[in-house]
Order: structure tokens, then C-alpha cells, then sequence
């Protein structure tokens, strides 16, 4: 089976500011090594000219007499003169033995240093008693004078802090100027990437802004790569639209094609020609036929939260619902309160918004005797402070009326699918029933309680993030 | 009491024409917007039913034509669709009530009778004149608490008479309400009628409820409101 990659775990900025600071890092530890190294040689080649220019000094102040070589006890070089100075001289024979040595020179343990044939030279670094040294031999042949010749060997050992005290500093001076490039560039590639992931950013943020209902499209003004993205999205979302739309007016085209000739079966039925126990059972599987398909007909079409319209405006809603139906409620001279602010929102459809209000308020005008009121308000519970929880809000919408209200055992039955409290009044199953699904669908709660009026209140609460 | 029905399916519309006639209403009817406008233009309707997926001039244009042209004639509205937001345009538009198909003629009836009533001012579907009741929903009538037998013409001519109480109501006028369009008309039947109906609820000749204007019409009135109008005449 395919392994799927999680691609969610980390983001986009984070891939690229971790790959961007361990290739700084990288990068710059590199550059680092090889300067330092170019340097170590640079600087062990100025010690070996530096011994070299030594070997050349002591050569000048050598001489051979009497088969011996004599060299003065005090050397132009004060550091040859000064016991343990860091800077040594020696000379062996062709049998390794001593032949002369510097004031300097301490006895050095286990330094074997060993004779060369004549005019070869030799560089050597070696550790003795827990100390580096940097070593230059040169082999000779020794003329004197009187024309006798003698094979020597010269070593100049210089101690290696000579060596390491201008490479330390160097090496200082190296690292942390490297340091300060990697901060340097590591701000300057996280600006970088701010800058450049910058429309995506707001991609994401105006996607979020449509699916919460702020926007309708993606705006037009995203760099050339991503606008090929938003362009699509776009289209995408506006073919989904006005599929959704086809889809709603072909139900509504349904609805006219079905119910009007099941008006003419029932119109068929009343007449006195028709009777029996046929009229009976065909009336029967009519009022079946016809609720179903109403309730059908009415389900709220489940679309993606992309394509939810705009937040709307409960007032206005209420405003013409109430207006509406005190029209046709005039006998019954209901005075209507409507306990609602301009800004409260519904966070949904407007469709969905007329069919909840529109159901519940009718049924506050057949049920009320006199009075009905209606509020809506919201409520915020803040987040906890982590960027990731955002705050919530609540909006609690209310119709309430002083009619007889809805006896405690009832009150759950009313809310199941078909169940009509009072046959009588015509259409209250199925108006609360669609008020259910709607409420399911928002995944809001709805609660029947006795009413300040004395009547029935249903309570609607719909919970949403901002 | 006239009432117009536009609507474009044939057995529907005569179902309709039917039950309404049943109830003691005379009917005309149109198959479309456009003879639906002509029928409220024309005939001095009591109350129109429309569709409102009419073809020609949609039921929600034709209400709305209806009512830029001031005429107040109630409306009451049959719709296969069942939104809420149709409903409220439809009533927004100038309908009074709407009815959602399939529906049964008795909520058709009841509908149109309580929609006629609030048009001339009642709240009760009993109209009270004196020691006259009219009953519009049982369509009996009680003088002084005796139940008085019409037939369905008298009880159409006194239900718009006192409907129509205090207002001179011409012979022509009463016709258009009383018959349909294609009823030939005879202004002696109406002065028949008349005659009749005064019999029946004032046999004694004590209320005198029915006045006859010459030339003008007739005019419902009883005592205490007759006391009243003279005054009101000088």
C-alpha cells in the first residue's frame, strides 16, 4: 500500500526557515574551515621561511677549525641566548652526536631528531613533553678553512606557539565575523521569505474569508504564479454557484410540477361523483405523497461552507416576515416586539434564516393570543489566549407568544419529523420539522420553554468562530 | 360576491369555480396573467385568487399591476412553492393571504370569507346589524334570535347589502356581485329579490333594514343607524 507523506505537519515558512538556517549554517561552517585551513598553511610556511632565515644566520657565524665547529656563545638573535625561549638551535654530526647547541636549547625528551645527507632539508612538527614544536633541518657539507670538510646536520626549532598565537587570534576574528553573516543573512532570509510568501498568506487568508461568508471571489491582485491559482478557484466557485442555483430551481420548477397536479388528483377526488373506500385510500396516499414531497422539497440544500452566502441581517428578515404575516394574521391584532439589533448577524443562508423565522413566527401568530415577541443577541466566550483557539460567539435567537404553549411532554415529540401537535392548524409538523433540520445542519440547539407571556418560547442558540 | 379565479390549470380552475360557487359566490375565471389583469379591470371583484406561476404575466406581476393601479381588491394567493421568501414577496407585492398547494377547497372558502370580511372592516364572520346577524361561515341569518330561511340569492344580495351597510348599492352594481358575466340580467329580479328578502326578515315592517333610493340603488340601514345618518344628512 502507498505510504502517504503527512504534508501537514510542518508549514511551508517553517520548511523553508529551518532548510534556510541549516544551509547557512552549512555553508558558512565550510567557508570557515577552508579559510582557516588556506591560513594554517599560509602561516606554517611563514614559520619554515622564519627557520630557514634562522639556519642562513647561524651559518654565517660557523666555523670549522681544527675539525671542530665553533659557533659564538652569543648569537645576533637574543631568543638563541636565552635559556627555554621557544627558540632552539642544534647541530649533529653524521652520527647523530651533538656537536653544538644553543643557550637556549633545553634538553628535549624523546626528540629523536635525526641527521640529513647533505643539501637535503627537512620540515618536521613534532610533540615533546607535551609541547609542539616546529622543526627545520638542513644537511651540509662542512668546509673549513684548511679545505677538510665535515657532514653536519643543522636543526632551528621554533615552540609552536609561535604558530598557534597568531592562528588563534585569526581564528577568532574568522568565526566570529562568520557568526555575524550567519545572523545577519538568517534575518535577511527570513524578511526574504516573509516578503515572498506574503501572497500566500493572504491567499489563505481571503479563502478563509470566503468560507466564513466575507468574500464572494478571490481578489485580482495576487502576483502572476498565484493568480493562475486564484483565477481557477474562482472559476471553480462560481461554476459550483450557479450549479447550486440550477439545483435550487430545478427543485422549485419540481415543486410547481409536482404540486399542481396533485392539486388537481385531490381537486378529482372532492367531486361527488367520486366515493368510497377507493376515495378514502387515494386520499390517504395523497396527504402521504404530498407531505413527503413538501418535506423534501423544503430540506435545506447542505452546501459547501464555501459558497455560504454573506452573514445576514436577522432584523430585516424578521421585519418582513412579521410584516408579512400580520397581514394575514390581521384578524387576530397581534402586537409584535421585535427585541433586535441592527448589527446581530446570522451566521448562515438567508434561505435557511426565512425558513427558521419564518415557520417559527407563523406559528407564533396561529398559537399567540395577543402578543409576540422576538429577540436576537449575541454573546462572545474568548478563546484562551493560544493563537490557535479562537474566540467563540453566541447567537441566541428567541420567539416567544402568550398563547397556550407547548405542554412539557410534548415539547420533545414536537421536535420529531411529522409529528403535528394539532392537526387542526395545517402545516406545523412539517414547518417544525424543516426547523429541526435546519438547526441540525448548523449544528445549533433548540430548546421549547414556557415564555415570559405565558405562551411557548423556542430558543434557538447557534455557536460559530469568528 | 364575485370572486375572479386566474389560474392556468383547466381542472384545478373549474374545481375551484366549483367549491366557490357551492359556497354561494358567483366566479369568473382566467387561464393567465394577462386575462387575469382583464377580469380585475373589468368586473368589480370582491376578492381574486391567484396563481402564482401564471403564464403570460406571472402571479406576483400581476398583483403587483393590481395594486399600482390602486385597486384594493383583496388577494389571495395559491402557490405551489413553499419558501418563505416567495411567500413574503408574494404578500410584500400586495397579496393578503397566501394558500399552499395542494390545498382543500374548505380552506380555500374559509380563507376567501375571512379575507372578504376584513376588506369592508369585520373582524367577526358574523355581521351584526341591530337584531340582524349574518352568519358568513354557516350562511344563516337570525332576526332578533329567529333563524330566517333564504334561498341562495337572497342570502347573496343580504350579505353584500350588509357587508356594504350605510353605502347606496346600485341595481347594476348588485347584479355584477350577485350573477355571473354570462347571466343575463334583469333589473326586475333584483326588485323581486328585494321584495322577498323584506318579507322574510321584516315581515312586520318594524326595521324597515332595506331602503330603496329611487333611481340611486338600495342602502342597508337600521333604526339606530338611520337616526344617526339623518342626522348626519342635515
Amino acid at each position: 500500500m502507498r505510504r502517504v507523506r503527512d504534508r501537514t505537519r510542518h508549514s511551508l515558512s517553517r520548511r523553508l526557515r529551518v532548510s534556510a538556517t541549516l544551509l547557512t549554517i552549512l555553508f558558512l561552517t565550510l567557508v570557515g574551515i577552508v579559510i582557516e585551513r588556506a591560513y594554517q598553511l599560509n602561516l606554517l610556511n611563514a614559520v619554515e621561511s622564519r627557520l630557514q632565515a634562522h639556519i642562513y644566520t647561524l651559518l654565517t657565524v660557523a666555523e670549522l677549525e681544527d675539525g671542530e665547529l665553533r659557533i659564538p656563545d652569543l648569537l645576533a638573535e637574543t631568543r638563541f641566548n636565552q635559556f627555554d625561549s621557544g627558540l632552539y638551535a642544534f647541530v649533529l654530526d653524521s652520527n647523530s652526536q651533538l656537536l653544538w647547541q644553543s643557550k637556549s636549547f633545553q634538553l628535549l625528551n624523546h626528540v629523536e631528531l635525526f641527521t640529513l645527507s647533505r643539501d637535503t632539508q627537512q620540515f618536521v612538527q613534532f610533540i615533546s613533553s607535551g609541547e609542539q614544536f616546529n622543526a627545520l633541518g638542513q644537511g651540509f657539507l662542512w668546509q673549513g678553512l684548511n679545505g677538510q670538510t665535515m657532514p653536519v646536520t643543522l636543526w632551528v626549532l621554533e615552540d609552536n606557539d609561535y604558530f598557534l598565537e597568531p592562528l588563534t587570534q585569526f581564528r577568532w576574528i574568522l568565526w566570529s565575523g562568520l557568526v555575524l553573516v550567519a545572523v545577519l543573512l538568517h534575518f535577511g532570509l527570513w524578511a526574504l521569505m516573509y516578503w515572498a510568501l506574503r501572497p500566500l498568506k493572504d491567499l489563505a487568508r481571503d479563502v478563509h474569508a470566503i468560507e466564513i461568508g466575507e468574500l464572494e471571489a478571490l481578489p485580482a491582485n495576487y502576483p502572476r504564479e498565484v493568480r493562475v491559482l486564484s483565477q481557477a478557484f474562482n472559476h471553480m466557485l462560481e461554476h459550483e454557484r450557479r450549479q447550486l442555483n440550477r439545483y435550487k430551481s430545478t427543485l422549485a420548477d419540481l415543486a410547481h410540477s409536482l404540486k399542481t397536479p396533485l392539486s388537481v388528483i385531490k381537486a378529482l377526488l372532492d367531486d361527488p361523483s367520486c366515493q368510497g373506500e377507493l376515495r378514502h385510500q387515494v386520499t390517504q396516499q395523497l396527504t402521504r405523497l404530498n407531505q413527503s414531497v413538501s418535506y423534501h422539497l423544503k430540506r435545506p440544500i447542505h452546501q459547501p461552507a464555501y459558497l455560504k452566502q454573506s452573514w445576514c441581517a436577522i432584523l430585516p428578515c424578521a421585519k418582513r416576515l412579521t410584516n408579512a404575516l400580520s397581514k394575514v394574521y390581521a384578524e387576530k391584532k397581534i402586537v409584535v416586539t421585535l427585541a433586535i439589533k441592527t448589527n446581530v448577524m446570522f451566521p448562515g443562508q438567508e434561505d435557511d434564516l426565512f425558513e427558521l423565522l419564518g415557520n417559527l413566527i407563523e406559528n407564533g401568530f396561529k398559537y399567540g393570543d395577543s402578543r409576540l415577541q422576538i429577540f436576537a443577541h449575541e454573546s462572545t466566550t474568548s478563546g484562551d489566549g493560544n493563537s490557535t483557539i479562537r474566540p467563540q460567539r453566541t447567537l441566541t435567537l428567541g420567539i416567544a407568544d402568550d398563547g397556550a404553549g407547548v405542554p412539557v411532554a410534548k415539547r420533545l415529540a414536537i421536535m420529531q419529523r411529522g409529528v403535528r401537535l394539532d392537526a387542526q392548524a395545517e402545516g406545523q409538523g412539517l414547518g417544525l420539522a424543516l426547523v429541526n433540520e435546519i438547526v441540525d445542519k448548523y449544528t445549533a440547539k433548540l430548546t421549547i420553554e414556557t415564555s415570559e407571556l405565558g405562551g411557548a418560547l423556542f430558543k434557538l442558540e447557534f455557536v460559530y468562530t469568528t | 360576491m364575485k370572486i375572479g379565479i386566474v389560474e392556468d390549470e383547466q381542472t384545478l380552475r373549474e374545481h375551484l369555480a366549483n367549491g366557490l360557487r357551492a359556497a354561494g359566490y358567483s366566479v369568473e375565471l382566467a387561464a393567465d396573467g394577462e386575462e387575469g389583469w382583464y377580469l380585475v379591470e373589468e368586473f368589480d371583484l370582491d376578492l381574486v385568487v391567484i396563481d402564482l406561476g401564471l403564464p403570460k404575466l406571472s402571479g406576483v406581476e400581476l398583483i403587483s399591476r393590481i395594486r399600482e393601479k390602486k385597486i384594493t381588491v383583496p388577494i389571495l394567493v395559491l402557490t405551489a412553492r413553499s419558501d418563505w421568501q416567495d411567500k413574503v414577496e408574494a404578500l410584500e407585492s400586495g397579496a393578503d393571504d397566501y394558500v399552499v398547494k395542494p390545498f382543500q377547497l374548505e380552506e380555500i372558502v374559509a380563507r376567501a370569507n375571512a379575507l372578504m370580511r376584513r376588506s369592508v372592516g369585520l373582524a367577526s364572520p358574523k355581521i351584526e346589524h341591530g337584531p340582524f346577524v349574518l352568519d358568513t361561515v354557516s350562511q344563516k341569518v337570525t332576526v332578533n334570535d329567529v333563524e330566517v330561511e333564504l334561498t341562495s340569492y337572497e342570502y347573496k344580495i343580504l350579505e353584500y347589502l350588509m357587508l356594504h351597510s350605510d353605502q347606496v348599492i346600485s341595481k347594476t352594481r348588485l347584479t355584477d356581485h350577485i350573477y355571473e358575466q354570462d347571466f343575463e340580467r334583469d333589473s326586475n329580479v333584483i326588485e323581486v329579490f328585494i321584495g322577498r328578502l323584506r318579507k322574510k326578515i321584516d315581515p312586520e315592517s318594524i326595521y324597515k333594514p332595506i331602503e330603496t333610493l329611487r333611481g340611486r340603488g338600495y342602502r342597508f340601514l337600521v333604526q339606530d343607524s338611520k337616526e344617526s345618518q339623518a342626522l348626519l344628512d342635515q
